[in-house]
């Protein structure tokens, strides 16, 4: 196994956890009622914000958004920590909502 | 009903308790290396900080804020921590209560005074795409400050996107409905956690090496790096002056670096030529303490930021929030 390529990996996989965690903690101050519609928006919007923004420099992963190491040359890549913060902001409105 | 004086003292006093112990040690420690020519600031220290801030992140100004001047940096925050809780208790009435004043002192002039979000209606399109945009604008924040040593943003950035997000949800949808509720002891505390947060994390650079917020997570001055990676440079110049205290283990040293830096590892390939080697060059380096800086930058801006929008706008009694 390949030490240094494990541990960049799990590094490229560091701003999407905290991305949920601290989309988690202020999804938690959404109050009020979320649709189906709504939550797709976001959904949507948030991909391809995602999308836009690309991802961070010298990411090269598939948890650090990168779709190189999957297929060889592509040029699609997503914001991890952004879909992060769009998930876990979701879950945390939902979280808040049940609570 | 307890009153906001009683509701925060444990953590006021926890914090006071927190700064006073991290100023005292530095203190002590400044003035026990008074007259030792080691200490001083020498010429050149830009140009060679400048010759190593590479092996940190490619962010070169997160680097500058919180690395090389990580200290001046503690004390601008706390600047804007004391000023935000300065201003909404000397000032925050909220532009809701100001309405009373208005129809009790027979204030005239609609200018002098906004008008009060909850008479606003907000249009079709910003009902509806309303919560989304504050959602998204939230989650930008949280990209920010997660990617700040490695690209544009950090901290300060990140505190007052997610603030603009926050504000941005008050003006559509006014104070009874806006379904962006921050409360404001939420706010209190996030800023106090990240306040707090940096200056704690002052300590492991000031056991392990003597300096205050000394980056042992990336050490650029040498000596040994991640543990596991098997990387170790050896940097040109003059010899190593900022080396581990003498007095510290040095197998608790790589231990605390491999703790702190090693989540951040990045690989970068540089299409320049380096003191690493000609291009392409393969470079793997951590920013250590800096994402965790930027993240406890990014708490204090936020609650200090919609600390003041929301007192200004609903005042700072509990019964004005309901």
């Amino acid at each position: 196994m390949n030490w240094t390529a494990e541990l960049v990996r799990f590094s490229e996989a560091t701003p999407l956890l905290l991305g949920i965690i601290l989309g988690v903690l202020f999804g938690v101050q959404y109050g009020g009622k979320l649709n189906s519609k709504v939550a797709a928006t976001i959904l949507v919007l948030g991909l391809a914000a995602a999308f836009v923004l690309g991802t961070f420099p010298y990411f090269s992963t598939l948890p650090g958004g990168s779709f190189e190491s999957v297929v060889p040359g592509a040029v699609i890549s997503f914001a991890n920590s952004y879909i992060g913060g769009v998930i876990g902001l979701l879950i945390g409105k939902v979280a808040s909502r049940k609570g | 009903m307890m009153s906001d004086f009683e509701r925060y003292r444990d953590l006021r006093l926890m914090m006071a308790a927190a700064g006073l112990v991290v100023i005292a040690i530095a203190l002590a420690t400044a003035l026990m290396s008074v007259g030792d020519v080691n200490v001083t600031v020498r010429r050149g220290v830009s140009t060679g900080y400048n010759y190593l801030v590479r092996t940190l992140a490619p962010n070169n100004t997160a680097n500058w804020v919180y690395d090389y001047r990580g200290f001046d940096t503690c004390l601008e925050s706390m600047i804007i921590y004391l000023g935000a809780f300065a201003s909404v208790l000397t000032l925050g009435r909220g532009i809701i209560k100001m309405r009373g004043y208005r129809e009790r002192e027979g204030y005239e002039e609609e200018a002098l005074l906004p008008r009060e979000a909850e008479d606003t209606k907000p249009t079709l399109i910003l009902r509806y795409f309303g919560l989304p945009a504050a959602m998204l604008t939230t989650a930008y924040g949280i990209y920010v400050v997660t990617g700040g040593h490695m690209s544009g943003g950090g901290g300060f950035q990140s505190g007052v996107i997610i603030s603009t997000a926050f504000l941005l949800a008050c003006l559509v949808y006014g104070r009874k409905e806006n379904p962006f509720k921050f409360r404001r002891d939420f706010l209190v505390k996030l800023a106090s956690v990240g306040m707090a947060g940096y200056a704690l994390l002052a300590l492991p650079g000031l056991i392990l090496t003597g300096y205050a917020l000394y980056n042992v997570g990336a050490n650029i001055w040498g000596g040994p790096y991640i543990q596991g990676l098997g990387v170790t440079y050896n940097f040109p110049g003059p010899a190593n002056p900022y080396s581990p205290d003498p007095g510290v283990s040095m197998s608790l040293y790589p231990l605390v670096q491999t703790i702190i830096g090693g989540p951040w590892v990045m690989h970068l390939r540089l299409n320049e030529a380096t003191i690493f080697g000609g291009p392409p060059s393969d470079l793997y380096i951590t920013p250590g303490t800096v994402p965790y800086i930027n993240l406890a930058e990014g708490f204090n801006v936020t609650g200090a930021i919609s600390l003041i929008i929301l007192v200004f706008l609903l005042g700072w009694r509990e019964d004005e929030e309901k």
